[in-house]
C-alpha cells in the first residue's frame, strides 16, 4: 500500500516517521476484517490511510471518523478553559497528545482529556469554580486514580485530573514530581498546557496499556512507538530502570520492534500475543491466558508470586453486581466459548468487553 | 440585513471546526452547540472564513452550480440568516 510522504524535508526524523507509518499500514493490511481492526483500535487509522491512498472507505468507518472529529474539535476549547481555571502546571497525556502525533486528522479516537496537575485537588476545585461540572455517578465517585470526571456543560468530552497514572497493580508508582519532571510543550498546541517528555509519555502509555489489557491491542503499541519517533530509546530504558519498570518496558519495546521494525518477536509475545502478531481479535481463551500469564513476563521478577496470585484471584472473582450463580454461568459460557472471538462472546453474554 | 458589498466573515473566536468527508463539523464553544454544514454550504463556509461579500457568495454559487442568481441569492441569504441567528458572523 502506498503511504503519502509525511514530511518533505530529508531528515532522519522524517525518514523514521515514513518507515513507521509504512509499517503501520502493513499491519493494517494484515487484519482480516473491520472487527479485527476495531479490536486493535486501528479502524480510524485504517480509514485515514485508505482515504489518503484513494482506497474506498466503508461507510461505517466514515461515520466513526466523523464522530472522532466531533469530539476532537471540542478539545482545544475545553483545555483552554481548564488552563484559565488553574494557576499551576497542567500536563496533558494520552488522547489528544498522541492523536496530534498522528499524521492524519481524526485517526485516533479519544473521549477523555487526562491531566496531571501540581495540585490535583486545587485544579479540580478551580475547574469547578470556573463552571465545569462533575459527571454524576450513582453513589458518588469512588476513590480512584483520578478525581471525579469533569465536563463543560454541553460538551461530550471528559476531563480527568489524575492523582496517579493508571498502573498495573504490580508496578511501582513514580512520584508526582518524577512524572511531571522535564515536561515539554504539548503537541496539542494549547498555550500553557504541557505534555510529559517523550520518554515519560511512552512509559505512561505502556503502563496504561498493561493495566488495561496485557498484550491487548496493536493500537496501544502503535501509540507508544509513535510518541518515540526520532527519539533516543536509551533515554526511555534509563527512565524505566529508574522507575522500576524495566521488565515491562523491555518486553513492550521488543514487541513494538517485532510489529513495526521486523525484529523477532519476544517469546511471551509468540506464546501469548498471537492475536497481536496476526492483528486479529483474540479468543476468550487467549484473553484469560493473557490476563493471568502475560503480567508475569512484564512485572518485576520479585513480584511474580503476587502477580500470579492476583491474576488467578481476578479470574475467579465475581463482579460486585452479580451473584455467584451468575458468575458460575459466566464461567461456564467462557469455557464453552473458549475458542470463540472475545467480542462475539461479550455480545452473546452481555459482558463488559475489557473487564471480565 | 447585509448590503451586497459589505465584508462578511465568520467570527474567529469561540468557533472550532473541521471539514471531514465533504462536511463541516463546527462547535460554537460559547453556546456549546454543534453545527453541521454540508452541500453548497461548505463552499460558503470557507469563503466566509476568509472574508467575502454577499455578491461574491452568490457569484460563486451561480458559477459552481449553474443556477440563476435569484435562486443563489435566496440560498445565500438563508445561509447568512442562519449564521447570523446563531451569532456566528463577526460584527
Amino acid at each position: 500500500m502506498a503511504v503519502a510522504p509525511l514530511i518533505q524535508e530529508p531528515s532522519t526524523r522524517a525518514a523514521a516517521a515514513n518507515a513507521h507509518w509504512a509499517a503501520v499500514a502493513s499491519l493494517i493490511d494484515r487484519a482480516g476484517s473491520l472487527d479485527d481492526l476495531r479490536a486493535h483500535r486501528l479502524q480510524l487509522l485504517a480509514a485515514a490511510i485508505w482515504q489518503a491512498s484513494g482506497r474506498p472507505v466503508p461507510a461505517e468507518l466514515r461515520r466513526d471518523r466523523r464522530y472522532a472529529a466531533t469530539l476532537a474539535i471540542a478539545a482545544p476549547s475545553v483545555l483552554r478553559r481548564a488552563r484559565a481555571a488553574y494557576d499551576g502546571r497542567l500536563v496533558l497525556f494520552k488522547g489528544p497528545e498522541v492523536a496530534a502525533a498522528y499524521p492524519y486528522a481524526d485517526a485516533r479516537h479519544f473521549r477523555d482529556l487526562d491531566l496531571f496537575a501540581d495540585d490535583p485537588y486545587a485544579a479540580q476545585h478551580g475547574l469547578l469554580a470556573a463552571g465545569f461540572v462533575e459527571e454524576q455517578f450513582p453513589g458518588g465517585w469512588p476513590p480512584s486514580r483520578h478525581l471525579c470526571p469533569l465536563m463543560w456543560p454541553g460538551i461530550p468530552l471528559r476531563i480527568e485530573i489524575h492523582v496517579t497514572p493508571h498502573l498495573p497493580p504490580w508496578l511501582p508508582a513514580p512520584s508526582a514530581e518524577e512524572l511531571m519532571a522535564d515536561c515539554v510543550p504539548g503537541r496539542a498546541g494549547i498555550a500553557g498546557v504541557l505534555a510529559p517528555n517523550p520518554s515519560a509519555h511512552a512509559l505512561l502509555l505502556t503502563a496504561h496499556a498493561w493495566a488495561h489489557r496485557p498484550f491487548g491491542r496493536v493500537g496501544d503499541l502503535v501509540d507508544i512507538a509513535t510518541i518515540l519517533i526520532g527519539e533516543d530509546r536509551s533515554d526511555v530504558a534509563a527512565l524505566a530502570r529508574r522507575w522500576g519498570w524495566d521488565a515491562m518496558w523491555r518486553l513492550t519495546a521488543q514487541s513494538t520492534d517485532a510489529l513495526l521494525a521486523g525484529a523477532a518477536p519476544p517469546l511471551p509475545l509468540r506464546l501469548l500475543g498471537r492475536n497481536i502478531l496476526q492483528v486479529r481479535d483474540l479468543t476468550v481463551l487467549e484473553f484469560h491466558l493473557q490476563r493471568v500469564l502475560a503480567p508475569l513476563a512484564a512485572a518485576p521478577r520479585a513480584t511474580a508470586p503476587t502477580v500470579l496470585a492476583g491474576g488467578l484471584r481476578e479470574l475467579g472473582a465475581k463482579c460486585t453486581e452479580e451473584g455467584w450463580r451468575d458468575k458460575l454461568g459466566r464461567s461456564g459460557a467462557a469455557l464453552r466459548n473458549a475458542r470463540a472471538r472475545k467480542a462475539v462472546h461479550d455480545v452473546s453474554t452481555n459482558n463488559h468487553p475489557w473487564t471480565r | 440585513m447585509n448590503t451586497n458589498t459589505t465584508t462578511l466573515k465568520l467570527r474567529d473566536e469561540h468557533l472550532e471546526w473541521k471539514q471531514i468527508d465533504g462536511e463541516i463539523v463546527a462547535l460554537d464553544t460559547l453556546r456549546a452547540e454543534y453545527l453541521s454544514v454540508d452541500g453548497s454550504g461548505v463552499e460558503l463556509w470557507h469563503a466566509l472564513r476568509a472574508g467575502t461579500t454577499r455578491d461574491a457568495l452568490i457569484a460563486s454559487l451561480v458559477e459552481r452550480y449553474a443556477i440563476g442568481s435569484d435562486r443563489a441569492g435566496a440560498d445565500v441569504d438563508a445561509f447568512l440568516d442562519d449564521l447570523a441567528g446563531r451569532d456566528l458572523l463577526a460584527t
